[in-house]
């Protein structure tokens, strides 16, 4: 009997306890991408000595970190350079978590090359190709006889997801080497003549001893460089993508007078220093459902 | 227009719900079209594919698609083949005589689960498995000249989450959906207790979650006289300490009813191995038991310069006592893992080294892990399990335990090999 008795005190204080409600927190949370971290610890800094008093940490992790994060309900401010899966959507309703998405920035995915790799250009067909192991030399897409090594990231990454639905619609090359983050994969690529590998444009638009290669979507069609903003912003450039933000619910408070501080024109000046896109008015349309 | 197109799109994609790879580029080939005729700009044709994406995962999600048959916006399956070779050498020492048993076998795991959504806030979990009765076991050996193999109700329970933080759980539920745990020192990864269970988690702030789980499972059922049963709380927390290190910890309280006393002839697999018995053949003490469990992990692979080999440092361990017995009455167990967090994904890797002793009246001898010395109490040794993904969820497995009794008259030791080629799905 006396178990009992602590059996049903104990589960009285579950209840108690968990369905007291959680602390308040004005710190806003930011976890995810890592393509995105750069471009949004600056936008935070900046903001942060713009409004005084405001505070918001920004971590890495990955999209599918950052997601998760805001699925259980731990950060305000899900990073993501992918769409959420329908197996996260699916998550987020059971949790109760009403997702949105804000569109911070456009990103010219970049295709790049050692420096002294001679090939210059690839159309999105060949380069799905080389990450899908089928073609495994440079000679076979007009370049030196040498073995290609491929360097990509993660699968917690947003870009490698977006990478494999975009450009490879297929699965990589186990031989692909797996980088932790962008940055490592650029370094990786200066110090081997033979590598090809996938990055941000932020990454690489003030990087040298690398060929940023330009893409046609289809052979015989325009080949389009992620460095030229207005080939990116209209779409010519074929894997150029969105860059996410997602929140729980309409965004209220200091979040939404962060996420507003990101889209605006100051914000997107910031979006240009760091080496990505600024939004275009469609995505603008977009921001303006969630009251941005 | 614009507006009537997405809904189109939406709808297109509702029609032909599966070849969904084949399916999604040609709706691609229909927006590029569209492009191409300056019906949309690049841009908005981005926007549309988008969104549509989310509304059909949303609409699927919340079961709302008029056109996919219900079940399949309802239910959701998973499973996985296990093949194992196993090997093992068994040395018995009774005075100055040791006999030594080797056996070898080829077995098999089969699993199917499922997991339905009832209603709002309601679901049902159940699942399937190869083997036999033995509660600790889904193995099945290749034997008796290519015989059918039987399939058994592994688990089934409702859920009911009360709001975001409690989940109620009922029936025979799955191990891994009721206590936190690290090790198998105390529960086998195959037994999935019956009865009832509340798990609740709160976060205090955005690096710390403090939970409390908590459960009445029932032991056996008796024509007469109490029926054997046990309750657990285990209240705990999970602390993000930085990007890179997190800590979780509890504390373990079971309360066992009617096992003083209960005799062994009720215990399927257990029941007066090395346990101190009393006559006629029964348990002689209680287990009430108070223990805690801690995991520390390490995630190497934030603000690293290069690629790292190891990617995860994680060290764990287990400690129990039960209150009842003043001597022979401590469990507990510490680990090492390192390699990558999670082996799924091609050419990640985990390795594990643990090391335990779990004495005879620390724990009933029916609950530990079934390959550890047969799954006794007064036993103690070494385990090291090494897995590696071949490819996207297909692993190969080794494990390896080195273990001995400590105190029994007649002494044991155990060597045991298992090679595994698992494939999840």
């Amino acid at each position: 009997m006396r178990k009992i008795r602590i059996g049903l005190i104990g589960l009285i204080i579950c209840l108690i306890f968990m369905t007291s409600p959680a602390f308040a927190e004005d710190m806003i949370q930011i976890k995810g991408s890592d393509t995105l971290i750069n471009l949004v610890q600056r936008l935070a800094e900046v903001y942060m000595e713009e409004y005084p008093g405001s505070y918001i940490a920004v971590t890495g992790g990955g999209s599918g970190t950052g997601v998760a994060a805001l699925i259980n309900k731990k950060c305000d401010i899900a990073n993501a350079s992918r769409l959420m899966k329908a197996k996260e959507v699916a998550q987020a309703i059971d949790n109760g978590v009403q997702v949105n998405r804000v569109v911070v920035a456009v990103d010219g995915l970049s295709v790049i090359t050692n420096g002294n790799n001679p090939i210059k250009q690839l159309t999105t067909d060949e380069i799905g190709k080389i990450f899908r192991g089928e073609v495994t030399n440079w000679k076979d897409v007009g370049g030196e006889d040498m073995a290609i090594t491929l360097y990509g990231r993660q699968s917690n990454s947003g870009t490698y997801g977006f990478f494999m639905e975009t450009v490879l619609k297929g699965d990589y090359s186990q031989k692909m080497n797996q980088m932790n983050g962008n940055a490592q994969i650029v370094e990786a690529i200066k110090q081997d003549r033979s590598g090809i590998g996938y990055v941000g444009v932020g990454y690489v638009k003030q990087s040298t001893g690398l060929t940023v290669l330009k893409v046609a979507a289809r052979a015989g069609g325009i080949y389009a460089s992620p460095l030229d903003s207005d080939d990116v912003k209209t779409g010519v450039y074929p894997i150029s993508r969105p860059l996410h933000q997602y929140v729980n619910g309409t965004p209220k408070g200091a979040v939404k007078d962060f996420l507003a501080f990101e889209v605006s024109a100051e914000g997107q000046k910031i979006v240009e220093e760091e080496g990505f896109f600024p939004i275009p008015k469609e995505y603008k349309e977009l921001n303006s459902k969630i009251g941005l | 227009m614009k507006k009537m197109l997405c809904l189109m799109i939406v709808g297109i994609m509702f029609i032909v719900p599966f070849g969904a790879k084949s399916f999604a580029g040609e709706v691609d080939l229909l927006v590029d079209k569209l492009v191409e005729k300056d019906v949309l700009t690049p841009v908005e044709a981005q926007i549309l594919l988008d969104e549509t994406k989310t509304a059909v995962a949303k609409e699927i999600a919340e079961g709302k698609s008029g056109t996919l048959p219900s079940w399949i916006q309802t239910m959701t399956f998973k499973g996985d083949l296990r093949l194992r070779y196993q090997s093992e050498e068994k040395d018995t020492t009774t005075g100055a005589t040791t006999t030594t048993a080797k056996r070898e076998r080829t077995r098999m795991r089969f699993r199917l689960g499922s997991e339905a959504k009832v209603t709002k806030g309601f679901k049902v979990n159940f699942g399937l498995a190869s083997g036999g009765t033995d509660p600790r076991s889904t193995n099945q050996t290749f034997q008796d000249n290519f015989s059918t193999k039987g399939i058994n109700l592994d688990y089934a329970y409702a859920t009911y989450a009360l709001n975001n933080n409690i989940d109620i759980l009922g029936g025979k539920i799955l191990l891994k959906d009721t206590l936190w745990l690290v090790s198998d020192l105390l529960w086998d990864g195959d037994i999935n207790p019956e009865g009832v269970f509340v798990k609740g988690s709160l976060p205090i702030d955005s690096n710390t979650e403090v939970f409390l789980n908590t459960g009445y499972f029932i032991i056996d059922e008796m024509s007469s006289g109490a029926e054997p049963s046990m309750f657990t709380i285990q209240p705990g927390f999970k602390w993000e300490v930085s990007d890179s290190v997190t800590l979780k910890t509890s504390v373990n309280y079971y309360a066992f009813n009617s096992v003083e006393g209960l005799p062994y002839s009720n215990i399927l697999d257990g029941g007066g191995t090395n346990t101190t018995s009393t006559s006629p053949a029964s348990f002689k003490y209680d287990y009430d038991s108070l223990g805690f469990t801690a995991e520390l992990g390490v995630n190497l692979q934030e603000d690293a310069e290069v690629d790292e080999i190891i990617n995860y440092v994680g060290l764990f361990g287990d400690y129990t006592k039960n209150a009842d017995p003043d001597e022979n009455n401590v469990g507990y167990l510490a680990g090492i893992k390192f390699g990558d967090k999670k082996v799924k994904d091609p050419s990640t890797w985990q390795a594990k080294l643990l090391y335990r002793k779990l004495e005879k009246d620390a724990w009933v001898d029916f609950l530990p892990d079934s390959d550890f010395l047969g799954g006794i109490t007064d036993a103690k040794g070494y385990e090291f399990i090494f897995n590696y993904a071949l490819a996207k969820n297909v692993i190969l497995g080794l494990d390896y335990y080195k273990t001995e009794t400590d105190i029994a008259a007649s002494k044991k030791e155990q060597d045991l090999v298992q090679v595994d080629l698992l494939f999840k799905f």
